[in-house]
């Protein structure tokens, strides 16, 4: 395949295949910040489609918005005010899954505190639910932790 | 990559996937919750409890919520190590809701200690409590500089030195505030009612001979310094720069303006610029600025242009390169006593626990006092989406057992690095302790201590 004329890496796109068969493109650089991607890039090349088993087309578009932002170094408190406003829950765990796939340090930490920022004064009912995990306590095993936990409790928001 | 785990992802976002990745990536998410969140987490079910309790977690979350400094001190006083855990520690400190007191008394037999005073400046550096000027009976300031040692422990008994330097010139309602190991030290009213505008730079020094003393260099700030002025408030924003606010200018006239200090590297030089965003607090004087952590200040309080006794409190923190003023509102009438919550020549310092402690002062009745109000920082709004809430139960009476100091305003506190010990000395208080002033008042020359006890 004919390169580009220009093969500095900052104009260098490699293109990403998600697990659901779809093709991206994301400039050299901004693929830089996902070790994995990168890491794929020295074993591969970068002229080759590198594929993203675990990640999808839904998400990954997402992923690449927040990189392309960051290259430019433009991103702001309102700009990832702005990109997660819209995220319901699951998008935003989906996302928070797949930035550490891709070992994407930058989006990671900025999602964790984006799902930290989701579960302040929650209750029990709704953090579990938001984690999927299943009460395996008995009602009295339950119980009693609550009440031991209770120093801490002050005060819950509406499950919204 | 198996293929078989990408397809079940793919159809189960909602799931439990996100439970199966490595701790230490639970651990980031966990170490951004507050408390009652991560304790909420621990009943969810049994894996989450097993990793919330572990103990290196928390001793992560003590140094979080009670800083480095403090974690080191209290492992430091440790008695027991092996009934020791972090998640008991931490619960002890949030609990903890009363202060004992403690008279603090000279080597019997001393009589150099320093004279009853009000509008002093008192600071903890370097292992030394620090006091300089202040205004005493026949409304006259004091030149004197006082060093103690303190060290590690907390003392019952307390040698006080002097040092003789005739520098800074006399003055009171200057501020003094630690910057590292220097105090900054500004303005000030001198006894003729002449407001400074001079800064200061202390140390304490070892000196082969003399053993600890104190040496202040006036600071060079080149042509531009805030307008002269006494009973600011002011307080240390980071290492390098002292923020100040408000305080009674020329001709008696209250000040509402922002000012922040930078020193130099080697601090020998600074700069000042004024600050005008709006809105900013309103003129007053008496009140108090503190610094809680992350570059944020608190402000609080002090008499307003209309000789009215003010209870707002104000957050001025720095944002993407600006420093910005909210308000933080809060319903004074659903707090219990809230009545009393308005004060002038309170003192409000930072304790263990990220709590503001607020301590006497003259309330709206013209009473001073000698309760203690804490302000709980750690609900306090990070963002601006929130500021615009008003809070509650962000104030807490806290009771106070073994020594009864009396009632005062106009006295100062300094805390030590492990945020349990509040040094308190001088003021004003009821009754004729010294019998001079006609109003029935007087200065007070008490040093106490205020313990926040834990059990260790």
């Amino acid at each position: 395949m004919a390169q580009e004329a220009s093969s500095s890496t900052s104009s260098k796109t490699i293109s990403l295949k998600t697990g659901d068969g779809e093709i991206f493109e994301i400039e050299a650089s901004a693929a830089k910040q996902m070790k994995t991607v990168q890491r794929l890039i020295d074993d591969l090349g970068d002229d080759i489609t590198i594929p993203l088993h675990n990640v999808f087309s839904k998400e990954l578009p997402k992923i690449i918005e927040y990189y392309k932002k960051d290259i430019t170094g433009e991103i702001t408190k309102d700009f990832e005010a702005e990109f997660v406003k819209d995220l319901n829950d699951d998008e935003v765990k989906v996302l928070f899954l797949a930035a550490n796939y891709l070992d994407a340090n930058k989006l990671f930490e900025f999602l964790s505190q984006n799902i930290a920022d989701r579960l302040e004064s929650k209750s029990v009912e709704y953090v579990r639910k938001y984690f999927g995990v299943e009460n395996d306590f008995t009602p009295e095993e339950e119980s009693k932790l609550r009440e031991e936990r209770a120093w801490s409790f002050r005060g819950i928001k509406e499950d919204e | 990559m198996e293929e078989t785990t990408s397809v079940s992802y793919n159809q189960n976002y909602s799931g439990s996937p996100i439970t199966n990745i490595p701790q230490d990536y639970i651990f980031t998410i966990i170490l951004l919750l507050p408390i009652d969140a991560i304790l909420s987490l621990s009943v969810t079910c049994k894996r989450f409890k097993a990793i919330t309790s572990s103990d290196t977690l928390w001793k992560s979350l003590c140094k979080r919520d009670l800083g480095s400094t403090c974690v080191d001190s209290l492992l430091k006083s440790c008695n027991n190590f092996n009934q020791f855990s972090w998640m008991k520690l931490y619960k002890q400190v949030y609990q903890i809701d009363s202060v004992c007191c403690h008279k603090l008394s000279y080597p019997h037999g001393d009589l150099d200690f320093p004279k009853a005073r009000a509008s002093h400046s008192l600071n903890f550096v370097s292992d030394c409590l620090v006091l300089f000027g202040g205004g005493c009976d026949g409304g006259r300031h004091l030149d004197d500089t006082w060093v103690a040692y303190i060290g590690n422990d907390f003392p019952r008994i307390l040698k006080w030195k002097t040092v003789h330097s005739g520098i800074p010139s006399g003055r009171f309602g200057h501020t003094c505030v630690e910057m590292g190991d220097l105090l900054v030290l500004f303005g000030g009213i001198n006894d003729h009612g002449n407001r400074q505008n001079d800064t200061w730079i202390g140390k304490v020094t070892h000196n082969e001979n003399k053993g600890i003393t104190f040496s202040w260099k006036m600071l060079d700030v080149g042509n531009i310094a805030p307008p002269p002025r006494g009973a600011h408030a002011a307080c240390c924003i980071d290492d390098k720069r002292m923020v100040i606010h408000g305080g009674i200018g020329l001709h008696g006239l209250r000040l509402g303006d922002t000012w922040i200090l930078e020193l130099s590297d080697s601090h020998c030089f600074g700069t000042w610029h004024e600050i005008a965003i709006h809105p900013s607090p309103p003129p007053r004087s008496g009140h108090t600025l503190t610094c809680i952590g992350r570059n944020r200040t608190i402000l609080f309080g002090g008499r307003g242009l209309g000789y009215e006794v003010l209870h707002d409190l104000w957050l001025l923190e720095s944002c993407q390169g600006y420093m910005r003023w909210i308000q933080v509102l809060y319903d004074l009438q659903n707090i219990p006593d809230g009545v009393s919550l308005p004060r002038v020549g309170h003192t409000a310092t930072m304790v263990l626990g990220g709590r503001l402690l607020i301590y006497g002062g003259e309330d709206s009745s013209r009473h001073r006092k000698n309760d203690f109000w804490i302000l709980d920082i750690s609900s306090f709004p990070s963002t601006t989406a929130s500021s615009k809430r008003v809070l509650t139960r962000i104030w807490k009476r806290w009771k106070s057992n073994g020594y009864e100091p009396k009632s005062r305003s106009f006295h100062r506190t300094c805390v030590d690095p492990s945020g349990r010990h509040l040094y308190v000395f001088g003021g004003m208080v009821d009754g004729l302790v010294q019998a001079v002033e006609p109003s029935g008042l007087g200065f007070d020359k008490e040093l106490f201590l205020v313990e926040l006890v834990l059990q260790l």
